[in-house]
């Protein structure tokens, strides 16, 4: 029988307990354990003796800190401070590019994560934003769902009946293709971010009202609210409220409420009209009610919840009633599937037709925050490879800080300071980089970053403690390795440095380099994709084109403003309708015979006779609209390519096949008379949209101009100016190039692509620094074997040659593993574009290439330089 | 330091190193304390005493030898010093006191 308590609580016991008691505790408990086991038997001895080990673990008890350690830690750490300057200034260049390397890392860090959460926080300043859903509709062609931000007006009425749960129903409506204008003491603005809305919507959303009162503000027909950069730009100084404002040349609109212009909503308006004065213009126009048209879904809805925690009831029950809620309504057509997405996910996570506004991609968003990180773990991985390296440096030091009786932990604590001063220092000149790079970034992204130091000063003290964390991180690992140095090695003479450690320092370089690779390709393809699509061939002509702003107000006077037009010399053409290269419509159509139920949506482009010739388009088969039809006006369509493939047919089958759609009052019944050829007439991300082609007598003007030179195309468009001015004296004369308004969709991709690809080169910019202070000190550490090497006769070139083939060699087996990780995640994102860059090996081998190259002249500068050395100088000391 | 102020646990204690003269340590004080009080009572308790007392300087500590018994370990002997000596001294005056100055009556007079 074994007479010892348990090991485990014994160590226990001398873990924690005092030198001075350890013997005289553990002696008593054990006379006791002995007594208790031959009284009770072994486990309640057992039992009994943890119970005393337990009741001994209290501070008298504890082990003391040895006194003379309190004693001089401030000194040590002033010394730790004092030494560590000293050695940063020994090294100048290396400091230097440490502190530099950092101090980019740093402040594209901060910026990226502030851009990141600027994404992120989009919509979250309404109290009720949890609470808070947008309903849209969807249907499905042919397998594929197509999903559509705003659905009808009277849906409201429907949302506020049924669902007890719903508190309160507010709607946004825009009028998209009519550029609005307003006049205020004789001076025209034109303006695009305005909304007609619901008097109820200050109940839902916290717009932050600076003047009016938000219960009120939009329940008089007559009323309009601003923000306040607008009211600056039409009243300057003065009170803007009680003020009165032209609209449209119509109505005279009285200032009811000035709002702070919020910079993080999806809903980006200058000014908020009531929902009552469209549908009472629309009515005095002889349009229909809105209130009451079914078919038209031209209402952003948001549903205020009683409760965050009933949106996916109310999801489930609003999809499921869709269907029969509509089987009701006037217009039987029965394609729509309703559902409702929380408010916190649209700017981000939507991308449906409508949208109110091009919206961020998390995924991008994502890809932000990955190149932040790799940028200051790149960053990071510089500055332990550059610390460790310098370990031949400090080697005698902390040899004679041993003998002096140093404790490793007093070592790691030296190094750490160290490190931590480093970072402090590149976080104070990563903070004033920063600074630069602010204004820049955001004039470039249309954003409106600012980083609040003075707002929340605690931001400064976070990145105080994140300089401390990065510091504690980076320097760990050379703390660790420096403080391991044995001083026997270290002082006997000629420590030349441990080979264990230059392994680490390879795997180091091997992935900053395998992430620069990877970035390197990322920017190719990003490059080259976005070339393609800039160059790809729409299959329509747009150069040398306006649209104008307020063309589609002049309706009838259209023919007069043509005829005007076609005297001035330069004016190729004059255009009514669908322009090219913008959205068109939607509208569900019945093919063929089948039910009203199976009601297909597809694009519509309301065109005019000219339409094809205009933008030199072609036919596939059938005929285009003639004026020499008369039926062609009501009765005839033409589609496209894609939609007679959607359908299965060729283009000779398309020939008569009947559609039919509802108009306002009636079921309309028309015939395919013709195929045209496809063309990209939206976005390239995606591929031609299956249309349908119907005659119009309105819309937007294009102007197309025939002219040499620039000088002659301002000239033109001036005296169309003037002919516009004679016409049409109360609308401003404003236009767009149609070629700039196409290549405008794809900008703020372009420029977040152009950001990332800026981010991604300073990463590689910091690992070609890092390469560089590292090849400074290999050829340091080599100059002994250089001078003996030139000694025996070795020319320059082949020393240089000795020492970049151990570098090249590294970037060589990054290569090979970032090939493939790279060819992984582009043909990933690739995925997403209808006409995309085919991935070739020459990508591959091009990004190979440039990273070897500039790798290579990092490391020749430095080779040069010590080949260059007089073996005199360096081998005398021998 | 705490000053003199002397606990009654402590004061138990320090009577008790005194009673066991040159065999007091932990485990034999705490045995003598329980026969003595008739209360139970914790090893670790004794040795908190022990420890504020020698820092109070009324004990002072020496190692005493080690034993098969005891796992090699050495016992750690406590013994009175003078101050230690003085407080208990003056403690039990100051008791006798006390019982002198309380009337005769409170004694024989039975429960009012």
């Amino acid at each position: 029988m074994k007479k010892t308590p348990p090991q485990w609580m014994t160590k226990f016991l001398r873990w924690y307990c005092s030198k001075d008691l350890v013997d005289g505790i553990e002696g008593d408990l054990f006379e006791l354990y002995k007594r208790r086991q031959k009284k009770y038997g072994r486990p309640r001895a057992n039992a009994l003796y943890l119970f005393n080990v337990l009741l001994f673990f209290q501070p008298f008890a504890f082990k003391k800190r040895e006194s003379n350690r309190r004693l001089n830690t401030m000194d040590m750490f002033r010394n730790h401070l004092r030494i560590g300057i000293r050695s940063l200034l020994k090294t100048k260049a290396i400091t230097a590019i440490n502190i530099l390397g950092l101090a980019i890392g740093i402040a594209s860090f901060i910026m990226m994560i502030a851009y990141v959460i600027s994404e992120l926080s989009y919509d979250k300043f309404h109290s009720k934003a949890d609470r808070i859903v947008r309903t849209f509709y969807s249907y499905e062609a042919r397998g594929a769902t197509q999903s559509i931000a705003r659905v009808s007006f009277p849906l409201k009425y429907r949302l506020l009946e049924k669902y007890p749960e719903v508190e309160q129903v507010v709607r946004f409506g825009k009028d998209n293709k009519d550029a609005a204008t307003f006049e205020y003491q004789d001076r025209l603005f034109t303006e695009e971010k305005i909304y007609f809305t619901d008097p109820e919507v200050f109940e839902v959303f916290d717009f932050p009202f600076i003047a009016g009162d938000p219960k009120s503000a939009l329940t008089a027909r007559n009323s309009i609210v601003m923000t306040d950069l607008a009211a600056k730009k039409y009243f300057g100084d003065e009170n803007p409220i009680g003020k009165t404002i032209l609209f449209k040349n119509e109505d005279q609109l009285v200032v009811t409420g000035v709002l702070e212009k919020s910079t993080h909503s999806h809903i980006d308006f200058d000014f908020l009209i009531p929902l009552e004065l469209h549908r009472h213009r629309e009515m005095r126009r002889g349009g229909g009610d809105i209130e009451k048209y079914w078919s038209w879904s031209g209402s952003w809805t948001y549903v205020l919840l009683k409760d965050a925690s009933l949106k996916d009831d109310f999801n489930d029950r609003f999809h499921e009633d869709g269907i029969d809620l509509f089987g009701r309504v006037e217009n039987p057509r029965v394609d729509y599937n309703y559902a409702s997405q929380p408010l916190l996910d649209i700017h981000l996570k939507s991308d449906m037709v409508a949208e109110m506004e091009v919206n961020g991609n998390i995924n991008q968003v994502y890809g932000f925050a990955v190149v932040a990180f790799l940028i200051l773990i790149i960053a990071c991985l510089n500055f332990i490879n550059l610390t460790t390296a310098q370990s031949t440096n400090r080697a005698k030091e902390i040899g004679l800080r041993k003998v002096m009786g140093a404790y490793r932990s007093n070592l790691v604590g030296q190094f750490i300071t160290e490190a931590i001063l480093v970072t402090l220092l590149s976080t104070v000149f990563g903070l004033m980089l920063l600074e630069m790079m602010v204004p820049v970034f955001n004039s470039f992204m249309g954003q409106n970053i600012s980083i609040p130091y003075f707002q929340l000063p605690i931001l400064i003290l976070l990145f105080l403690i994140g300089a401390v964390v990065v510091g504690v991180l980076a320097g760990s690992y050379p703390s660790f390795y420096l403080s391991r140095l044995k001083p026997v090695q270290t002082l006997k003479g000629n420590y030349q440095g441990d080979r264990s450690n230059s392994g680490m320092r390879k795997l180091f370089v091997v992935g900053q380099f395998i992430v620069s690779n990877v970035l390197i390709i990322g920017i190719i393809v990003v490059q080259m994709q976005m070339s393609l699509i800039k160059g790809k061939n729409l299959g329509f002509d747009k150069e040398q084109m306006i649209v104008l702003e307020h063309g589609s107000k002049i309706n009838e006077e259209f023919e007069v403003f043509r005829s005007r037009l076609s005297l001035i010399p330069g004016v190729n053409d004059v255009n009514l309708g669908y322009v090219a290269g913008t959205p068109g419509w939607v509208q569900s159509y019945n093919v063929e015979d089948s039910v009203a139920e199976e009601g297909k949506s597809m694009g519509l482009k309301r065109v005019s006779f000219e339409f094809l010739d205009f933008y030199d388009l072609e036919m596939a088969s059938g005929r285009y609209f003639s004026t020499s039809f008369a039926t062609d006006t009501m009765q005839a369509i033409v589609i496209n390519e894609a939609a007679a493939q959607s359908f299965g047919w060729t283009n000779e089958e398309a020939l008569g096949k009947k559609f039919s759609w509802y108009g306002i009052s009636r079921l309309i019944e028309t015939k395919v008379i013709g195929v045209m050829r496809d063309a990209n007439f939206e976005s390239l991300y995606k591929p031609v949209k299956p249309s349908v082609f119907r005659l119009a007598f309105s819309g937007d003007v294009t102007v197309k101009f025939d002219v040499e030179n620039q000088d002659q195309l301002l000239s033109t468009i001036s005296a169309v100016e003037d002919a516009w001015v004679e016409l049409f004296p109360q609308w401003p004369f404003e236009f767009n190039f149609l070629d700039q308004q196409i290549q405008d969709q794809y900008l703020k991709e372009e420029r977040l692509g152009q950001m990332i690809q800026f981010f991604a080169l300073l990463a590689i910019f910091i690992a070609c620094m890092g390469l560089f202070g590292l090849a400074a000190f290999t050829v340091k550490k080599r100059t002994k074997e250089i001078g003996v090497r030139k000694v025996l006769g070795a020319g320059i070139w082949s020393i240089v040659g000795v020492i970049m083939k151990g570098f090249l060699v590294l970037v060589l087996i990054s290569f090979i593993i970032s090939a493939p990780a790279g060819y992984y995640i582009s043909e990933n994102w690739l995925q997403d574009f209808a006409y995309r860059v085919k991935l070739s090996p020459f990508i591959f081998l091009f990004s190979g290439l440039i990273s070897t190259l500039v790798a290579g002249l990092a490391i020749l500068y430095q080779s040069l330089n010590a080949a260059r050395l007089d073996p005199v100088n360096t081998l005398k000391h021998e | 330091m705490k000053g003199t102020y002397l606990g009654e646990f402590e004061e138990l204690v320090l009577l008790t190193v005194g009673i066991l003269h040159d065999d007091a340590y932990g485990l034999a004080i705490t045995d003598e304390l329980e026969s003595r009080t008739k209360r139970n009572i914790t090893i670790s308790s004794v040795h908190k005493a022990l420890v504020r007392l020698e820092k109070k300087g009324y004990l002072k500590s020496q190692m005493g030898g080690a034993s098969q018994e005891r796992g090699g370990r050495a016992k750690k002997l406590y013994l009175l010093t003078n101050s230690g000596k003085n407080t208990l001294n003056e403690s039990k005056s100051l008791r006798n006191q006390m019982w002198n100055d309380v009337p005769k009556i409170v004694w024989e007079g039975g429960e009012i």
